[in-house]
């Protein structure tokens, strides 16, 4: 252990910790540009500047190694003198338009220094050169004109993701920031993951979805995971009356790191079909509102008249899948599950990189060598509750089931063949072939609304939890199946936590 | 002792500087009761006294020769010169002109405008100024204060003409100094 001091404080912090680092520990703040908890220290910024007793010049704290009785001064005037020109240099070399800027008000780190050091103005006039705005990628805007060559993005996607689309060309006032040496960022190998505009301190890489529509300070976030696979990661989601706005991976998640990819980053807010939110029942051909006592009679009588097939999708939480596996029991039904959409090969930064900090490692250092996926190009898009459905013995997929059909599909899109079907009871969010051919609709949560447990690939237990609240009517699929299994006659007891093995 | 005098004005500019101040409502009489206020482009006067003013506050940034010779004036005239808001404190959204070139900005606005027929022709009386680069009031004379903001809000304008209308320095910091 290396002991020094920081503001006259005494600290004691493991070698090789950084004075930037050593001072975060010890609560003393230290302002910082380029600097970022997940990332490697690199150093350009120069805004973390502090005083080191019998070192000639100020040192950049976030790369300097502690040492043996060091004595650190952080907000002496000096410093404070070579922040604020730091900071003046800064604003001089782009085009820093506050006004517009959907970062301003508090989201923007750059500003916040500033504000923080009490700038009113740029003692250094900009040389209003023109810097490029790059809007070929749908998801994530770049605008040269706000970078401030920090290299976090760089460093994300290199370590973090893997990829190393971004880089630095030119050097000096002539660097830019760029993908695969010179391509449009659409254009480009880059997988829209997003965690550069995650990471990006200033409105140079952001989120096209979310821009303008609150910054941080007007709503809060919430923690959960992402269900488009069978990875699990941890997500920190940015909401604001009742409307999820941005998706942002959890830098706490043991899964992920705060790493995500655009299947759960940016497509789960795409435009999706119909929303569902009243029970229905078919009369005459057309499926017509009624109440939910109507809807669970007419599921109950459906359900009686024919052989049951029930299916389950692997998006349906622990609880959800406990209850339908109970209550596919009470009807003495062929339990099985939706074939999983598309499995198909993994994000590719998994692919190219088996170190990438991700999940997928967790996953792969489970499998034994003679396991037959193993030799499948890392088809981990599997559902995100797959592995739960197979400890409970749902896995069987059945693809055309027949007879009177129980489909428990919440927010799952697979197609269902069910044109053997006699009767179909479809318990799902959205509209879609299984619903124009449904004969009772019961509205349940999608994977925004709901919450509850799912077991990742390597066997991880982990929580969604519900970003916002559905609409009034709309049930959770555990409450829809309780509801449903009254009504059939069927008793639930069994709890969801014994009726999966957990495999940690 | 004589009531200190304000006089402000505005160059490029969108007004809402002084909507923003106009926005301390009611206030505007416990102003009045500390300051003279003698010019500003929504009063009569609207020039500063020759004799001089004691606060003088700008809005807007420099971008035609005109601007430039009000900034000169004010900055004679008055013995504190504020500068108002984002655009003159930092050149603002006008200053997006900036990454064209005069003669091109000019060609857009009076020849290939949409509704100009091909009569479009640049003005060029030599009565009309001329533009010049979008700047901060400060690039072109010394400014005292600077009250960033887009706008600034009028608790933030009125603290700081109530300050300097005081004798005092006003302190920008925490919910005071904004850049939006």
């Amino acid at each position: 252990m290396v002991h020094l001091q920081i503001d006259g404080k005494p600290i004691e912090v493991p070698e090789g910790t950084t004075v930037l680092r050593a001072a975060d520990q010890a609560g003393i703040h230290v302002p910082r540009l380029c600097d970022h908890p997940a990332l490697k220290p690199f150093g350009s910024c120069r805004v973390c500047l502090v005083e080191v007793q019998g070192m000639r010049t100020l040192q950049p704290s976030c790369t300097l190694p502690v040492s043996e009785n060091m004595v650190v001064r952080t907000a002496t005037p000096a410093v404070t003198e070579a922040r604020k020109f730091v900071l003046a240099l800064l604003f001089s070399e782009r085009n820093h338009f506050c006004p517009y800027c959907q970062m301003t008000g508090g989201d923007c780190e750059l500003q916040n220094t500033a504000l923080e050091h009490e700038m009113t103005h740029w003692p250094i006039a900009p040389s209003w050169k023109r810097f490029p705005v790059d809007a070929s990628n749908p998801n994530i805007l770049l605008d040269h004109n706000r970078c401030i060559l920090c290299r976090r993005c760089v460093r994300a996607c290199g370590d973090l993701v893997g990829m190393s689309t971004l880089g630095f060309e030119e050097r000096g006032s002539e660097s830019m920031l760029t993908a695969d040496l010179g391509k449009p960022l659409g254009a480009s190998s880059c997988i829209s993951c997003g965690v550069c505009a995650q990471v990006c301190p200033t409105g140079t890489l952001t989120d096209r979805r979310s821009a303008y529509q609150g910054c941080d300070k007007t709503g809060n976030f919430v923690d959960s995971i992402c269900i488009e696979c069978g990875i699990g990661c941890s997500t920190s989601v940015f909401v604001r009356d009742n409307r999820v706005v941005r998706i942002e991976g959890d830098w706490q998640g043991e899964v992920n790191g705060g790493v995500l990819c655009k299947a759960g980053r940016f497509d789960v807010l795409d435009d999706k079909p119909a929303r569902i939110v009243k029970p229905a029942v078919r009369r005459d051909g057309k499926l017509v509102n009624v109440s939910w006592d109507e809807a669970l009679a007419a599921a109950a009588a459906g359900l009686k008249s024919a052989p049951v097939q029930a299916l389950a999708s692997s998006r349906l939480s622990v609880e959800a899948l406990s209850a339908f596996q109970q209550l596919a029991a009470g009807l003495k039904a062929q339990a099985g599950s939706l074939a999983d959409a598309q499995v198909s090969p993994v994000p590719p930064f998994l692919g190219e990189n088996l170190n990438a900090q991700i999940g997928a490692n967790e996953w792969l250092s489970k499998q034994a060598p003679a396991d037959a996926s193993w030799a499948e190009p890392y088809a981990v898009r599997a559902g995100a509750n797959r592995r739960a459905l197979q400890g409970m013995g749902l896995d069987a997929a059945l693809t055309a089931p027949s007879g009177a059909i129980l489909a428990v599909v919440a927010d799952d899109l697979a197609a269902v063949d069910v044109s053997n079907a006699q009767c179909v009871v479809a318990v799902t969010s959205y509209a879609s072939a299984l619903t124009e051919k449904a004969d009772v609709v019961l509205p349940v949560e999608a994977w925004l609304e709901q919450s509850g447990h799912y077991l990742n690939l390597a066997g991880r237990l982990q929580q969604a939890n519900a970003l916002v609240k559905a609409a009034d009517g709309v049930k959770s699929t555990l409450a829809a199946l309780t509801a449903l299994a009254m009504v059939c006659g069927v008793a639930l007891q069994d709890s969801w936590e014994n009726a999966i093995q957990v495999a940690a | 002792m004589a009531k200190p005098k304000v006089s402000s004005d505005w160059l490029a500019g969108c007004a809402g500087c002084h909507m923003s101040f106009l926005d301390i409502d009611e206030r505007i009489v416990k102003l009045a009761e500390l300051v003279d206020l003698r010019s500003t482009p929504i009063t009569d006067l609207k020039t500063p006294d020759e004799t001089g003013v004691d606060v003088g506050v700008l809005e807007g940034g420099i971008n035609n020769t005109t601007n430039e010779e009000v900034a000169h004036t004010m900055r004679k005239r008055c013995k504190t010169l504020v500068a108002l808001g984002d655009c003159a404190v930092f050149g603002g959204v006008p200053a997006l002109r900036n990454f064209f070139t005069i003669e091109d900005a000019l060609k857009r606005a009076y020849v290939e405008t949409e509704s100009t027929d091909s009569e479009g022709q640049i003005p060029s009386d030599p009565e009309l100024c001329q533009p010049t680069k979008v700047r901060a009031i400060h690039e072109v004379v010394p400014v005292d204060f600077w009250l960033p903001g887009c706008p600034p809000n009028a608790d933030q304008i009125f603290y700081v003409l109530s300050e300097l209308a005081q004798g005092r320095k006003p302190v920008l910091k925490d919910n005071m100094l904004q850049w939006d």
